[in-house]
């Protein structure tokens, strides 16, 4: 019983589930602050296609969703979730990712 | 005899599974791309197997060096090997991700015709938390075989080895549907997601505590305040844990020299084997119990996730210097040995910064400067302890002369990334974050082994080689009776009026030119020279000659910073230079940082001598 509350305990809920919708907000996967997710809405232009195409792979990809678990100051790079994995991402590339319907 | 390629993405497992599939150690680590290059080993259940592990993938779009390195090597041995099947290796816990490499791999497979099997690793994480794999399921949905496992636990390993054992003509080729061909990244990893969601765990695995534990690594201050202590606690280790093993070699070759010694009757002979072999050989082999543990302390840094960490963190004022985050794990290597710190560069993307790492790494204190620091800090600072017991000065002197080695690392790469253009082929930061795990201490400890073995029968030959040349030189020919006199005594005093000005004497000026082949060789070069000059002395410990050689605390600083930056090791330039495909920067190197060491050694020698 009590293996049982502690598993559940340590299990994070992913913060969208149980979030409100902003279809308004729309900005960079660099803006969303720690606790925050979003939708993918595309690449900038500038983006180099390789790098494109890796990101998608990593599934940064139109249309889905990301939250951001880390957002330490000073600049560095935050980290993002998506489906299971967690991937840091710099300023300069995060910036270059826009997003749509934020979650607060 | 046929081959089994080993593939997946970083992190997936695949070097333990090796591992554990064939008997070898290869380094496991929990960093994404530590496996550089490609190993072989035979299966052991089925010898006629030979199992080949290429380093981890992404995707077949590759866009680092390490990449293209391994997908070139894959479709080579996919061409030419006697290849019977190729192995994907996946994390279950993060299954969309490794599944898109795997969808992709079945295009290439198919046009190939070899079998492609899917190691699905890490279901002991599963079974903690409950969770279910669809195996069977997935199996049928991408028509290929899909093997549950555990690396770790061994569970699932003799079912894939009965599989990988059966000729591919047993098991139906996997039938390429024609929709996969043409397919792009969007398509891969939308059905690699429905695959997850329809096969994979059902259920939240990034676990909080992990969200907890990044949050504390990462944020500012207690991110900051617990890198710096845990690279403190790595110098401090290097010291206080490796001292009673160093004790025990030193007291051991003493134990050793009075039971051979006495049975040699030869007084050339007896000279040789009590100045050459005890004095040189074993001056150096009482240092490889700091090398193990060094090794031992980097390798738990790694495997436990903390090193992604200390990349992100380190990413912001690396790039001030002109590097990357994924420049501190080449670096960090770089701390045990240069060479797979250059073989680690290869992760990174952009070539301007890989290229910039590369100069920075030959400044990384490595362990072969480790003798001679050591050698140098225990002649000059007192073996004392100041607050409390808590900071040891020796400890705090190699502190101080490590982050010597990284400043002035950085400092080049700052100045050189200011002056050379960059053409627009960076590329960005952007590194997958490994769970936090408890280190696996079996391969730990093992590696750490295999590291100091490797040193101790790379670097044993040539100090054996060099020590026995000035040995020779040294003793000859008068008998060991004036070293001054001797030939390598004339041959020192023409080399005098270099090492002068910083207040060294032949001696030293000897065992500098012979440590360009390897730092480490100084040390035993010092102990020949040594031995043969106090020959009549009680055997007493190199650092306590060193001292009364009338050696001046400043010329033991200057010669910290010496050793500190100058490039003197062979290998490390070779491997340089096939890595960058030319002679031209090991060569810059070489003499830069040969004059950079001078210049820095003589200021340090004046700074010293108008401070005390
Ligand atoms: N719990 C668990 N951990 C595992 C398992 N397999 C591997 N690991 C751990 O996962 C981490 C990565 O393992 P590696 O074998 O280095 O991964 P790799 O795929 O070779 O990684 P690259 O060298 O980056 O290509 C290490 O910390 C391993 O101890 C497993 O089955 N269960």
């Amino acid at each position: 019983m009590i293996r049982i509350t502690i598993r559940i305990k340590s299990v994070m809920v992913l913060p969208m589930e149980k979030t409100r919708k902003d279809d308004s907000v729309r900005g960079s996967l660099w803006q969303l602050r720690r606790g925050e997710s979003c939708v993918i809405n595309g690449f900038d232009e500038a983006m180099q296609q390789r790098f494109k195409v890796r990101l998608t792979e990593l599934g940064f990809r139109p249309g889905a969703s990301v939250s951001c678990t880390v957002a330490p100051r000073l600049g560095a790079p935050k980290l993002y979730r998506v489906a299971n994995a967690v991937y840091s991402l710099e300023k300069q590339i995060a910036e270059m990712v826009s997003t749509k319907s934020q979650f607060t | 005899m046929s081959q089994v390629l080993l593939v997946g993405s970083p992190n997936s497992g695949k070097s333990l599974l090796f591992n554990k599939l064939t008997g070898l150690n290869q380094k496991v680590a929990n960093f994404p791309g530590i496996t550089v290059g490609t190993h072989s080993g035979h299966c052991r259940h089925y010898p006629e197997l030979e199992l080949v592990d290429f380093p981890g993938v992404y995707s077949m779009h590759a866009i680092s060096g390490e990449e293209s390195i391994a997908l070139d090597a894959l479709s080579h041995a996919l061409n030419e090997g006697d290849v019977s099947s190729v192995l994907c290796v996946v994390d279950s816990t993060r299954l969309e991700k490794g599944l898109v490499f795997a969808l992709q791999l079945q295009e290439l497979c198919g046009r190939y015709g070899k079998r492609l099997l899917i190691a699905a690793n890490m279901q002991d994480v599963l079974h903690k938390h409950d969770l279910d794999f669809d195996a069977a399921g997935l199996e049928k949905a991408i028509n290929m075989p899909v093997v549950p496992l555990s690396a770790k636990t061994g569970e699932g390993l003799e079912t894939l080895e009965k599989v990988l054992a059966t000729t591919p003509g047993d098991i139906t080729a996997p039938a390429v549907a024609s929709d996969i061909i043409g397919r792009d990244e969007n398509a891969y990893r939308g059905e690699a997601e429905q695959l997850a969601r329809d096969f994979g765990p059902k259920g939240d695995l990034l676990l909080k505590t992990h969200s907890r534990a990044d949050a504390f690594f990462l944020s500012s201050f207690t991110g900051g305040v617990s890198f710096l202590l845990i690279m403190y606690f790595l110098f401090q280790s290097i010291f206080t844990w490796a001292a009673p093993v160093m004790d025990a070699v030193e007291n051991s070759l003493l134990w050793l020299s009075s039971l051979v010694l006495p049975h040699i009757s030869n007084s050339i002979a007896f000279d040789f084997i009590d100045e050459a072999i005890f004095g040189g050989l074993g001056a150096f082999l009482v240092f490889v119990p700091q090398i193990f543990v060094l090794t031992l302390m980097v390798g738990m840094l790694e495997d436990s996730g903390y090193l992604s960490r200390a990349a992100v963190i380190c990413h912001r004022p690396l790039r001030a210097f002109g590097l990357t985050g994924k420049s501190f794990i080449p670096m960090l290597s770089g701390v045990a040995c240069a060479i797979p710190g250059i073989y680690a560069a290869r992760t990174i993307e952009s070539p301007r910064r890989r290229w910039l790492t590369y100069l920075a790494i030959p400044l990384m204190p490595c362990s072969a400067r480790l003798p001679v620091y050591a050698l140098l800090i225990s002649a000059f600072i007192p073996a004392e302890s100041v607050l409390g017991g808590w900071v040891g000065l020796q400890g705090l002197a190699m502190f101080g002369v490590y982050l010597l080695g990284i400043m002035a690392g950085l400092l080049v790469t700052a100045l050189v990334s200011r002056t050379i253009d960059d053409h627009g082929e960076d590329a960005p930061f952007v590194l997958e974050m490994p769970p936090y795990r408890m280190p696996s201490w079996l391969p730990l400890l093992r590696g750490a082994w295999e590291r100091s073995k490797h040193f101790v029968t790379k670097a044993g030959p040539v100090i054996f080689w060099v020590t026995m040349v000035v040995w020779f030189l040294g003793y000859f020919p008068n008998f060991g009776a004036d070293l001054g006199e001797s030939w390598l005594g004339v041959l020192g005093h023409i080399i005098e009026p270099v090492f002068a000005p910083i207040g060294l004497d032949w001696k030293y000026g000897v065992a500098i030119i012979a440590s360009f082949l390897a730092r480490e060789v100084f040390v035993g070069t010092l102990g020949t020279l040594f031995g043969i000059e106090g020959a009549q002395d009680n055997v007493i410990s190199l650092s306590e000659r060193v001292q009364a050689s009338g050696l001046s605390v400043e010329s033991g600083f200057a010669l910290l910073v010496f050793f500190a930056i100058a490039a003197q090791c062979v290998s490390t330039l070779a491997v340089l230079a096939r890595e960058t495909g030319s002679w031209k920067l090991p060569i810059q190197m070489f003499i830069g940082y040969g004059l950079f060491a001078y210049a820095s050694a003589l200021g340090m020698y004046h700074l010293v001598g108008a401070l005390s």
